[in-house]
């Protein structure tokens, strides 16, 4: 990703130093995050459900 | 002389730069300690849950608090903190009075993508956002904890973690932007004053639970057919007292958190003040918690006896005088406690007798006590400022009462509605064969207890 500021040096730097900055992906970031949550959640269900379908 | 004065400047600006950036970090730092803090609450839940479940569902209990926890942050971060500063003058989603509401505000500071990003991420200009977040997620997280010991041994583990989401994530946060927000329209036209959450946090998550509660059923064995009720004993009452008081402690940081720290450009003013401005401090919290705890634990043994009502007791106290910790006289603190832990186990029966099977008495504790507390402010503060400002709205019983059923509505409609549709989904209960085993047995891949609970004779001396 390469670090956005002109030289590698944090000496100058203020405001926001996350990885790729505002400018970065954190739309794309956040979709794939609540993406994995939701994910989770029907993968979670799913084996939950078997587990109640073998105990019947 | 000039490059005297022009030299005591520079020293006068630098010292007053320093004492800023102290004071940022310490605001910075007192915020952050609040949030292990309230984190000891849901050790506090998961001990309380485990030893009220019998031992064959003890760590399915566990297993719900911690994923509701896990899932409550993420849940938070995406979407409740807007919802926190986007909805306080109602779904208008407009700008109140105080220019720091509105979706337009919420865009601007609480989307985690975009510029607003700034606000959301490291960020070495912002000290503040991140550590309110850290601590609105954990008040989001308690809810969902206070919810879950009503419903244990007989909910689907996934299906509890979505009404975690929705409850964190947006039923108490409409009720904080509401009541708690200071461009809150409970705040601005009714005067609701709840400084340490009774109504908005305990009463929301209490309703909910009783919302779930109706579409979920009691657990099997707990009524007989005339409609009498057994008591389902959970299998270690000293883990669940332990419980109650981590419970207790993490609820020192929760009302911390409650308090805005002076001296910043986003606080009220030079000292400590509640969410809404008004005057208070941490010297009026260390009086009225101490004392509400007491009252609530001699309330609830002077009726029961019982180690379990009393720490629950203490709980109730402490929520019963929740609203006014801020002004409470601790004398009075004691004796609204003392009433509400006289009344706790009798206001639990009721709730029994109507067929309700809350396994822990959340909805009593946390419920039928945020009433009484948002009430008993509105009886003992009336004319009180709810608010900073000249013409601030004052507190009044009926805007209390106004306040409490607007918190309670929230809770219980959302709790209701969603837990219905997981009942139709099939994804609220489990089956009756799956209860009848033990939820550990069915779908945990670890013991609680291995080699049983057997008492192990002393040692020869």
């Amino acid at each position: 990703m390469g670090f956005p500021f002109d030289t590698p040096t944090w000496d100058g730097v203020s405001g926001v130093i996350f990885v790729g900055g505002v400018n970065g992906p954190t739309l794309i970031y956040s979709i794939i995050a609540i993406a994995i949550c939701i994910a989770a959640l029907l993968y979670g269900n799913s084996v939950e459900s078997d587990k109640y379908r073998k105990h019947k | 002389m000039e490059e005297q004065l022009a030299e005591l400047a520079a020293k006068v600006a630098e010292m007053e730069a320093k004492g800023n950036l102290t004071n940022t970090m310490f605001a910075e730092t007192y915020y952050y300690l609040t949030i292990p803090l309230m984190i000891i609450i849901h050790a506090g839940f998961l001990a309380y849950e485990m030893g009220a479940s019998r031992a064959k569902n003890a760590l399915s209990s566990g297993v719900k608090n911690i994923l509701a926890f896990a899932f409550v942050i993420p849940a938070f971060y995406f979407f409740g903190w807007w919802v926190y500063w986007g909805f306080p003058t109602g779904f208008s989603l407009s700008e109140g009075p105080n220019g720091i509401s509105g979706a337009a505000y919420a865009n601007a500071i609480a989307w985690p993508w975009g510029e607003s990003a700034a606000y959301m991420g490291p960020n070495t200009e912002d000290q503040i956002d991140g550590v309110f977040w850290g601590a609105f997620t954990l008040f989001a997280a308690t809810t969902a904890s206070i919810m879950s010991g009503a419903v244990i041994e007989r909910i689907q583990t996934v299906g509890f973690v979505i009404l975690a989401i929705i409850l964190g994530g947006f039923s108490w946060t409409l009720a904080a932007a509401w009541g708690w927000h200071a461009d809150g329209w409970l705040v601005q036209d009714w005067g609701v004053h709840d400084f340490g959450a009774a109504g908005l946090v305990h009463a929301v998550a209490a309703f909910f639970a009783l919302g779930v509660l109706i579409n979920l059923g009691p657990r099997i064995g707990k009524f007989n057919p005339d409609g009498t009720a057994n008591h389902l004993a959970g299998h270690n009452m000293p883990f669940t007292a332990t419980g109650l008081m981590l419970i207790v402690v993490g609820f020192w940081g929760f009302l911390m958190a409650c308090l805005v720290v002076g001296g910043e450009a986003w606080s009220w003013g030079a000292n400590f003040t509640t969410i809404y401005g008004t005057p208070t401090n941490l010297g009026a919290l260390s009086f009225n918690i101490l004392m509400g705890v007491a009252g609530g634990i001699i309330g609830a043994w002077l009726f029961t006896r019982d180690p379990f009502w009393m720490m629950s007791g203490a709980l109730a106290g402490l929520i019963s005088v929740a609203s006014g910790l801020d002004i409470y006289f601790p004398s009075l603190t004691f004796i609204i406690a003392i009433v509400a832990g006289i009344l706790l186990k009798p206001a639990a029966t009721v709730l029994e007798n109507m067929g309700i099977d809350d396994a822990v008495g959340a909805v009593t504790v946390h419920g039928t006590m945020g009433i009484y507390g948002m009430l008993m402010l509105g009886i003992f503060a009336s004319g009180y400022p709810a608010l900073t400002g000249a013409e601030a709205p004052t507190v009044s019983f009926v805007g209390q009462l106004v306040g409490i059923i607007v918190f309670v509505a929230i809770g219980f409609i959302t709790g209701y509605v969603s837990s219905l549709v997981l009942k139709m989904l099939g994804m609220l209960r489990v089956p009756e064969a799956a209860e009848i085993a033990g939820l550990d047995t069915v779908k945990v891949p670890a013991q609680a207890y291995p080699e049983g609970i057997a008492a192990s004779p002393p040692a020869s001396q």
